[in-house]
């Protein structure tokens, strides 16, 4: 695919992303489960029915399917920069569980109630730990594949962790959320979700954009982005800091929602000419897009009784991922 | 005559020795909503064992009256160091644990659990003839009757107002379920069954905003330590557009599981707040 692409500017990639953003949140506010009267709800979005319906149901939720595909796609082009590494993603690496983990360790035992940001928190904590267990495991020389393998390893311990800890909580409902946490939903999320998770995921974003000509330098070598003048180890914690905030907070209001990082950076690589820091902007804007169209599919697909979105994100993301195996096979090996 | 007289009052008296002791006298139940009906009608000393649902004050109409009693979680090993001469079990309990109790040689009966009052009327008969206790049964049936004429009284010529029924994770219930049989004896109508719903269903925010009920009735447990995503539906700062017009009544399960005098209380708690 990548042979037939020509790299465009910025501003034709920023004008295809934002349209194709602004048609899906459109999509997505006017479709639910009751048919909305945009009359009702524009004109009185306080006092009737279906101003509360877009206004408090609608808008926060697919306010925070675009945080979250930003956060997902963003952390992903990042982190296939900084690992050098075509087959990173948050989920892959086991950050998004370890999220996940730190997040169910905080709201089923009572914690979530003592501050506002006390759930994001937990979500951040177990980023944190996830994201800076794999740069040390990928030092400097490890492979494509080992990587990817710790990253199993990581996925398989935690998810574990979270079927014990849901286990030994005292909510009657925690048993049967093991599926929110493992494939992620954003159903029913309120404004105080979003508000909650919000402040830190764009902390993280700030911080990811920042390290854009860190990334640029680094496709060129290590030892070239030494001599341009990037302090390697200090930019690294840096990025690490920004995929714990973004990625920590977003689980822990969405759940592990998978593939989104992987995919969205392999798509757009060839329109950004190859070059990290614009597939650095171009990914949070693709992220959320997919995100979006995925959380329309799940509602179309199931209305009412919703799938979880990781169900869509996995069928998209896990042929995707067979065939970017194929593809470095050769590397692998 | 007089010889006859008496071999016959010496039989009644061996029959009525042995009807004593044909009555159950180590009883365990293995299901929440037997073990109720086994503490309202049977004395303690009888009862050998029942479900730990049935101490837990969340659940259980009769915590209070289980506590200290064997507890045992619905499983066959649960039961079987008390030595019971019955066990009674719920149609929905493991048929294959039932079957290896009866190879094991006890006595299981598998009784119906009602999932509305006109069907309790026989089931609460039934049951008190398999554990001796079928004037308790009658007194209590008496009891409960007594309490829901005095119900149907007070409601009636009441207009049927509109009530939903909310739990966590965005479930309601429908026809066919032990609330929809509280409501309509406490005078209100459905939403869910209304609806289509047949026992227990999803129903989103925005349908329970467009719809408006005039009761709101929370099926849920008051006090639950540790957060959850289903907790977390009835904290959506939407559902306040409901609650701000609605009546907001919370049913514990503890009146909702199963059908029994609890049932009536339920029926009492929302006719209470008309």
């Amino acid at each position: 695919m990548s042979a037939f692409v020509r790299p465009v500017s910025d501003r034709a990639l920023l004008l295809v992303l934002g349209a194709a953003l602004l048609v899906l949140f459109a999509v997505s506010l006017h479709q639910g489960p009751v048919a909305l009267d945009w009359m009702a709800a524009l004109t009185r979005p306080r006092r009737s029915v279906h101003g509360v319906i877009l206004w408090q149901v609608r808008m926060p939720r697919e306010l925070l399917a675009i945080a979250v595909g930003v956060t997902l796609g963003l952390s992903g082009a990042a982190l296939q920069g900084l690992l050098r590494n075509p087959l990173a993603g948050p989920d892959l690496v086991g950050v998004t569980n370890c999220a996940a983990l730190g997040a169910v360790l905080t709201l089923y035992f009572g914690l979530a109630g003592l501050a506002w940001f006390a759930l994001p928190l937990g979500g951040m904590l177990g980023a944190g730990l996830a994201v800076a267990l794999v740069f040390m495991l990928a030092g400097r020389q490890a492979s494509v594949l080992t990587l990817i393998l710790a990253g199993m390893a990581i996925n398989a311990i935690v998810s574990s962790l979270i079927a014990l800890a849901l286990n030994y909580s005292p909510n009657p409902f925690a048993m049967s959320e093991i599926v929110y946490w493992l494939l992620g939903s954003i159903a029913n999320r309120s404004g105080n979700d979003l508000l909650a998770a919000l402040p830190f995921m764009l902390a993280g974003w700030l911080t990811l954009l920042s390290c854009g000509r860190f990334l640029d330098a680094l496709s060129l070598g290590e030892e070239t982005a030494q001599s341009l003048g990037f302090a390697a180890q200090r930019m690294r914690w840096r990025a690490v800091v920004g995929v714990a905030l973004c990625v920590g907070a977003a689980v822990s209001v969405s759940g592990n929602i998978g593939f989104i990082g992987l995919v969205v950076p392999h798509l757009l690589r060839p329109w950004v000419g190859y070059e990290p820091r614009r597939l650095l902007w171009s990914s949070a804007l693709g992220g959320a897009v997919l995100l979006l169209a995925a959380d329309i599919a799940v509602q179309w697909l199931s209305p009412g009784n919703e799938l979880k979105l990781g169900v869509i994100t996995a069928l998209i993301g896990g042929p995707f991922f067979l065939h970017l195996i194929y593809r470095n096979r050769n590397a692998l090996t | 005559m007089r010889a006859i007289r008496q071999i016959a009052a010496t039989l009644l008296a061996l029959a009525a020795m042995a009807g004593a002791d044909a009555q159950p006298q180590r009883i365990a139940s293995l299901n929440l909503c037997t073990d109720q009906l086994l503490l309202l009608l049977v004395p303690r000393a009888r009862i050998a064992s029942v479900s730990d649902w049935a101490a837990r004050p969340e659940s259980s109409y009769m915590a209070e009256a289980a506590r200290g009693l064997p507890l045992n979680r619905g499983l066959a090993e649960g039961v079987l160091p008390y030595h019971p001469d019955l066990i009674i079990a719920g149609q929905f309990n493991d048929p294959s644990m039932i079957s290896l109790l009866r190879q094991l040689g006890y006595r299981v009966e598998v009784v119906s659990v009602p999932r509305n009052l006109d069907e309790a009327r026989a089931d609460i008969l039934h049951f008190g003839e398999l554990v001796g206790a079928e004037r308790a049964a009658r007194d209590l049936l008496r009891d409960m009757d007594q309490r829901l004429r005095r119900i149907a009284a007070r409601i009636a010529g009441k207009p049927a107002q509109l009530a939903a029924v909310y739990a966590p994770n965005g479930v309601t219930v429908g026809r066919g379920t032990v609330l929809d049989d509280i409501l309509s004896h406490a005078g209100l109508r459905n939403l869910a069954a209304e609806r289509g719903v047949s026992g227990y269903g999803q129903f989103s925010l925005e349908q329970l905003l467009v719809a408006k009920p005039q009761w709101l009735i929370l099926d849920v447990t008051a006090e639950v330590s540790g957060g959850s995503i289903a907790h977390s539906y009835l904290q959506h700062p939407a559902l306040a557009a409901v609650t701000a017009n609605a009546r907001v009544v919370a049913m514990p399960p503890r009146l909702s599981e199963c059908v029994g005098p609890m049932t009536v209380d339920a029926i009492e708690l929302l006719v209470s707040q008309r």
